[in-house]
């Protein structure tokens, strides 16, 4: 019987202990990724397009020795968080590309063109992008925006209104299913697009 | 591209907004490292639902607050009664006798009508509408500009401005599908309820149509208004035939539809 593929968390333990064929699989997986999300944002923008520029660029932060145990920045990070760390990664890579090609077009709104913390331009571009939020998911159906509104809710732990709570679990797994696909749509629609 | 696992990807709102369980979020990682799709929304969705989570209230304020819908024809009909009743309160008491023929007249009224029309079942809200970005290079054409200018009336609920300056963009270019779908559409919130789905249907005619699923749906329900049953059902049955974004709210709107006693 086939082992099934450890997940993030076991890729990165086994990475850790100095497993070859884990830290290899892990790589090959992120890649394959990184190379198709980076090809659909950048492919257009670049002309000078090499698709393993920005897989190269991410593994190599990934790779860089942490200052203090001197090992893999990768190997430091909790699972837990790992997720979110490696797209901040990928998201400054694909920013940094785009902004150096002076034909794309900066004043699509693009998620990579955060600026950094320390930047003055952040804030306003935080508003900015809580402002576009906000239109979307206020042009949304009554319907649907009742479930955001219990999600973030539910987030923040506060009781939910009547009309949720009443529903089953399977009412409201199914009411989030759909208004996910909703949602991406909507996003698209506001250049927050996948 | 689709997921490869649907099963785990309609995780991945509940996982943004840290609603699974330690084992099913696992699942949902580890599915991340094999799925293009759920890979890629995650992306996008991690930074967008951060942003709400981070600094909640101005959203959970916004959603709290009920958008100004229509009035359905049904209340607008009891508000009327009730009215009638204060007003014949105030009536001298002589004429007060006439009070229990009128009030059993209503009564009657209300009991022979139907309870339910068509129409209240029509749900009419703008769709969003953001000013697409005109690539470098790209002059925007005459009827590009009217109908941006018109959509910027639009995006303000100024419908009567909209449709003037649409109308003029599809003088100039009658063949875009865009153009007669945000003209039918105001034409639709402003109640001219013919011209909108005179423009509707010519939406659903053009090819390359971008708004297909939307001109069917408000097709749909300016059939409703004109109470049309069978019109109103065939294009809420095109909407979950494309399967898109209105399919679930098609398919309630049917199931309504069949419930209202038929004329």
């Amino acid at each position: 019987m086939m082992e099934p593929e450890p997940g993030i968390d076991g890729l990165l333990s086994a990475a850790k202990r100095g497993e070859k064929t884990a830290e290899n699989r892990l790589f090959s997986l992120l890649r394959a990724r990184i190379l198709n999300l980076a090809q659909r944002r950048i492919k257009g923008r670049d002309p000078a397009w090499q698709p393993d520029d920005v897989v190269q660029e991410v593994f190599k932060v990934m790779c860089a020795p942490d200052e203090f145990q001197g090992k893999p920045k990768y190997q430091t990070i909790a699972p837990d968080h790992f997720w979110q760390w490696f797209f901040t990664i990928v998201r400054h890579k694909i920013g940094d590309r785009i902004r150096k090609h002076p034909d794309t077009n900066l004043d699509a709104v693009v998620l990579e063109l955060q600026p950094s913390e320390d930047d003055p331009a952040r804030e306003a571009w935080d508003e900015e992008l809580k402002r576009l939020i906000q239109q979307v998911v206020s042009q949304m159906r009554a319907k649907d925006r009742q479930t955001i509104h219990a999600l973030i809710l539910k987030s923040q732990g506060y009781d939910l209104p009547d009309e949720v709570a009443s529903l089953s679990q399977s009412a409201w797994d199914s009411r989030v299913s759909r208004f996910r696909k909703k949602f991406r749509n909507a996003l698209k629609k506001f250049d927050l697009d996948l | 591209m689709k997921c490869i696992a649907p099963k785990i990807g309609k995780l991945s709102l509940l996982y943004h907004f840290d609603q699974l369980s330690n084992e099913e979020r696992k699942r949902f990682e580890a599915h991340l490292l094999e799925c293009d799709h759920c890979f890629q929304e995650t992306y996008v969705l991690g930074s967008v639902t951060e942003k709400m989570q981070k600094d909640p209230e101005p959203f959970l304020a916004a959603l709290a607050k009920k958008k100004p819908t229509r009035v359905p024809a049904i209340k607008q009909r009891r508000e009327f009664h009730i009215g009638l009743v204060e007003a014949i309160g105030r009536i001298p008491a002589l004429v007060r006798i006439a009070i229990p023929v009128a009030a059993a007249m209503v009564l009657l009224f209300l009991l022979i009508r139907p309870t339910a029309e068509l129409s209240d079942l029509a749900l009419i809200e703008p769709v969003p509408y953001r000013s697409l970005q005109i690539k470098s290079g790209a002059e925007a054409t005459d009827a590009e500009r009217l109908f941006e200018e018109g959509m910027a009336a639009y995006v303000q609920k100024d419908y009567a401005s909209s449709i003037e300056k649409l109308v003029l963009a599809i003088r100039h270019d009658s063949t875009n599908a865009g153009f007669h779908f945000y003209l039918g559409l105001c034409y639709l919130l402003s109640d001219s309820v013919d011209l909108a789905i005179e423009h509707l249907q010519k939406t659903i005619t053009l090819d390359g149509n971008p708004v297909l699923e939307k001109a069917y749906w408000y097709l749909g329900n300016a059939w409703l208004l004109k109470e049309d049953r069978a019109q109103a059902l065939a294009a809420f049955r095109k909407v979950v035939e494309m399967e898109g974004d209105y399919e679930w709210e098609a398919q309630e709107i049917i199931g309504k539809i069949e419930k209202l006693p038929q004329k």
